[in-house]
């Protein structure tokens, strides 16, 4: 592969595996268009002389000045929650926001592949694993983990170490970037005639 | 896989959630904390005389109003018109054209996208591990990337699907005489728990 | 025979054989099909003019064995002919010397557009 294509497919794999924060931004660029087209308006009617939609922009600008007469508590209130809603977004912002995905090293192409994908694959050969049904087995795998939850057929005890090996075996055949550990668990109860 | 600017995105929420946290903390500060009201409410008077002789003394001849009124509607205008196209721009990147060869003494060669696209499509159908498959053509940085996406059956080992699609592509790179940029997509789409599970003999 | 009466120079001096349009886009989709294994009524050829010389656009699907066909067996895509981007440049010289011999037009460059595929399983050689 060349190296064009090797930072291509860098960028790729990076766009695919984090959200876009789009739906995000086109909702907050909305609301601004919204609140700037009536401010805009309430400015220009009041250049004409004309009385004000909802608020006239000197009656803005007076109570924002006398902010400290306002009713203390809904200001404060307002106050607080503007200020989260904005640390939210900050935070939203400069967090990385990882999608429920994971890259698989391949030769030819940059493969992108759901979790719920890699899970419903492992649930099968734990299944096999552990002498149980298919439906009894419950696989959910996140960044770095997938964790098997495992309902043995009352009378067949599972064994848990065949079923982390077949497993393990199974995510390390896959080359997964980032690497997932597996992590079995075997169910107290079991169920009868699974 | 589109060219939407994804800086530009956070940026946007990252300001605007600066102005909420910056002014929304402003006005609890200046409710909650003793001192800052008082300074508020001494300033204010200050400020208010302040604004009012900017806005009289940038009165226009003829008119009677200040231009710094005008040039503010017209930020907001400005600032309006930067947001839609924002907006509009986001998603795109499909391109026509796989290939241009003008290397030949006779002429050009396009190969546009649908021959690709057509090919793996057809070559993908076959397979009973897919239960749909879609491929499409986006332009990376200048650079048209074939999307390969294929939806799996229950149970599909995603190494199994990624090899499936691969020799389908290495193929496609014999009939095209070029190596075009791929990207594989693997789902599922088994949340919903209708459809047979696997059942092991 | 002389050169002089052969050549379209030549030619010219005794009258001139002019080739419509209409008949030119016929033969340059007359070539491409056959070049290509297509149909010549589902090549679309646009002529204009370039500084002075013909440009030629030609825009075709063409015929290839599926994906599946060349995975078992890679040697069909040299037996069809080469890769497409071979069989098309192949095309743009028969087009190119094709219509220089018929109209003694010069060409600016031929350009082919291969706008898709028509699967078809391997041709027998005849």
């Amino acid at each position: 592969m060349s190296s064009s294509t090797k930072a291509l497919y860098a960028r790729i794999g990076r766009r695919e595996t984090h959200s876009s924060r789009s739906m995000l931004a086109i909702v907050l660029a909305i609301i601004l268009i919204v609140v700037f087209a009536w401010v805009g308006t309430e400015v220009v009617i009041a250049l004409l002389g004309l009385p004000a939609l909802l608020v006239a922009p000197s009656d803005m600008f007076a109570s924002a000045v006398g902010l400290a007469e306002q009713p203390a508590a809904l200001v404060s209130i307002a106050g607080i929650v503007a200020a989260v809603i904005g640390l939210v977004l900050i935070v939203l912002s400069l967090s990385p926001g990882r999608r429920a995905r994971h890259l698989i090293d391949t030769e030819r192409a940059v493969t992108v592949v759901d979790n719920e994908v890699i899970a419903s694959a492992l649930a099968r050969h734990a299944s096999y694993a552990g002498n149980v049904d298919p439906d009894n087995a419950t696989v959910s795998v996140s960044h770095r983990l997938g964790v098997v939850d495992l309902t043995p057929t009352s009378g067949i005890p599972a064994d848990r170490d065949a079923v982390t090996r077949a497993v393990s075996d199974q995510l390390d055949s896959y080359g997964l970037r980032p690497t997932v550990r597996a992590r079995v668990r075997i169910a107290e109860k079991g169920k009868v005639g699974a | 896989m589109t060219s939407t600017n994804r800086f530009a995105n956070r940026l946007l929420v990252f300001v605007c959630g600066l102005v909420l946290l910056v002014v929304g903390g402003a006005a609890a500060a200046a409710m909650l904390v003793p001192g800052i009201r008082e300074v508020w409410k001494d300033t204010g008077a200050q400020v208010t005389d302040q604004v009012d002789s900017a806005l009289e003394q940038t009165r226009l001849v003829g008119l009677e109003v200040s231009w710094i009124l005008i040039a503010v509607v017209a930020l907001l205008v400005i600032a309006i018109v930067v947001l839609i196209v924002f907006i509009a721009r986001h998603g795109h990147g499909h391109t026509s054209r796989a290939v241009t060869d003008s290397s030949g003494e006779h002429g050009t060669t396009i190969v546009e996208s649908s021959v690709a696209e057509q090919a793996l499509q057809d070559a993908l159908d076959d397979h009973s591990e897919f239960v749909a498959s879609h491929v499409s053509t986006y332009a990376v940085r200048r650079t048209p990337v074939l999307k390969v996406s294929v939806t799996c059956r229950r149970g599909v080992s995603p190494k199994d699907a990624a090899a499936i699609v691969e020799s389908k592509l290495l193929a496609l790179d014999g009939l095209l005489g070029r190596e075009l940029p791929a990207l594989i997509q693997v789902s599922g789409g088994f949340r919903a728990r209708v459809g047979k599970t696997t059942r092991l003999q | 025979m002389t050169s002089a009466a052969t050549t379209p120079a030549g030619a010219a001096q005794r009258g001139r054989t002019r080739i419509t349009s209409k008949a030119l886009n016929r033969v340059v989709s007359a070539v491409t099909a056959d070049a290509l294994g297509v149909d010549a009524n589902r090549v679309g050829v646009d002529l204009a003019d370039r500084d002075g010389l013909l440009a030629l656009t030609v825009t075709t699907p063409i015929r290839v064995v599926s994906l599946d066909r060349i995975q078992s067996d890679s040697s069909v895509v040299n037996r069809s002919g080469g890769s497409i981007l071979d069989r098309a440049a192949r095309a743009q010289g028969d087009i190119r010397e094709r219509v220089t011999t018929l109209t003694g037009s010069q060409i600016a460059q031929v350009i082919v557009k291969v706008s898709g595929v028509w699967i078809q399983p391997e041709e027998r050689v005849k």
